[in-house]
């Protein structure tokens, strides 16, 4: 095959752009994607400083070098979860890639706030993941509003928004439904939350990082339930494949038809939400504290 | 290599041929995960990240071929060889070393 722009040997072909390219267009292709997700959503603005949430996994790691490389103010948040083994080489991963490229990182230690993911686990008896999830967006936000950031950026990219979409769709979630998407409005004590890489699918994002020289990293969470959301996506794979496009189509759909009917649906019937009684952080008004200290009492009253 | 040893033929002027391709690799490499070891002929290795998996298989012809061996769908996979990313139509020719690496994130 040959890249459809300068007619070198490509080295990605992409079927849902009916495209292939060579690794120097295709990472312009990449640019012009994330381009025009930022600016059709209204994403960010030049003088945004953005705080990005990484992983360690690949999507948040391209996410924080093409932002960085489009000129983007932007910093690095690692949250240490304290698990054996896995924690400390994601955090050490993390924090090679940002010393390699010179990009501010912050790094938060679970540890020191008492809440570890294997002690969180040890207090609760529902599954750890919600919890988990709770806990990392809640520092994302407060170190975010503490520190002066005006957005904070996660990795998340098209498999993974289409999945959630799908997901949420089964359940008809409405809470979710009424806001799930690339933008996330900051009030009320939360910073605005965006998904820059909402057009790319992981494949693309993949190869991004492949040619981009980010190492492959592989220690994987031992709590990681993956299947539900890996049944999904590969539900949502097949689809693509028979037909190419629709996994944008589903997802942009809903940004735009399906979404807005129901955050109206919510707008009535939704809670509020007030400040959390110990940390002061916005949590749903009928909560007297919030869930992350809720989790913080049940550690205590374990030990 | 330029005299041939128990294991390689001389074929032709000046060129020696692996009589038993999986059996080399073999030597190389004694714990690879052999696929259809019953397979003859040609054969080439694979590293199957992320998880640093290395295999041994009998030879595809194409990357969309050893997509396919593997029982990855296109779009869910890199294929690569000596740093450089394959399109699916690329030919794989015998001994080659080949890196595929699975895109899925756990979300
Ligand atoms: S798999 Fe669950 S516990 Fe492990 S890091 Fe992810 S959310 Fe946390
Ligand atoms: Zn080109
Ligand atoms: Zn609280």
């Amino acid at each position: 095959m040959k890249c459809k722009v300068c007619k070198d040997t490509a080295v990605v072909a992409l079927r849902s752009h009916n495209s292939a390219f060579c690794a120097k267009c295709f990472k312009t292709f990449f640019r012009r994607e994330v381009e025009r997700g930022i600016h059709a959503q209204g994403l960010l603005e030049s003088a945004d400083r953005i705080l990005v949430a990484l992983s360690g996994g690949k999507d948040s790691l391209a996410l924080m070098l093409e932002l960085s490389l489009m000129g983007y103010d932007v910093t690095g948040l690692h949250i240490d979860l304290d698990i054996p083994r896995s924690s400390a080489a994601a955090r050490g991963h993390v924090e090679r890639f940002c010393a390699r490229h010179g990009l501010p990182l912050i790094v938060k230690e679970l540890k020191e706030e008492g809440l570890s993911i294997p002690l969180v686990k040890d207090a609760l008896t529902r599954p750890v993941c919600s919890a988990c999830g709770k806990i990392k967006r809640h520092f994302f936000n407060k170190i975010a509003m503490e520190g002066g950031f005006t957005a904070v950026a996660t990795g998340h990219n098209l498999d993974d928004e289409a999945a959630r979409l799908f997901s949420n769709t089964l359940r008809w979630d409405v809470g979710y439904l009424s806001d799930q998407g690339p933008r996330l409005e900051g009030e009320n004590g939360f910073v605005r939350k965006i998904k820059p890489l909402w057009r790319l699918t992981e494949f693309e994002t993949a190869n991004y990082a492949f040619l981009m020289g980010i190492e492959n990293h592989y220690a994987p969470c031992p709590y990681s339930p993956g299947a539900t959301f890996s049944t999904l996506k590969g539900l949502l794979q097949k689809l693509e494949a028979a037909m190419p496009g629709r996994k944008l189509d589903f997802y942009q759909g809903f940004l735009t038809r399906g979404r807005p009917a129901f955050a109206r649906e919510q707008a009535v019937s939704g809670e509020a939400l007030a400040p959390c009684a110990e940390c002061g952080y916005p949590t749903s008004s009928g909560d007297h504290i919030c869930g992350v200290c809720r989790i913080r009492h049940a550690v205590r009253e374990k030990a | 290599m330029t005299e041939p040893n128990e294991n390689t033929e001389r074929k032709g002027e000046g060129c020696i041929r692996v009589k038993d391709p999986l059996d080399a690799i073999l030597r190389a490499e004694p714990n690879i995960k052999v696929i259809a070891p019953e397979q003859k002929g040609s054969r080439i290795t694979v590293t199957l990240q992320p998880q640093d998996i290395r295999m041994c298989l009998h030879r595809p012809k194409t990357v969309r071929q050893l997509l396919a061996a593997l029982d990855l769908a296109e779009e869910t996979a890199l294929v690569a060889r000596n740093g450089e990313l394959l399109t699916p139509d690329r030919h794989i020719w015998p001994d080659e070393d080949i890196l595929v690496r699975k895109v899925t994130s756990s979300g």
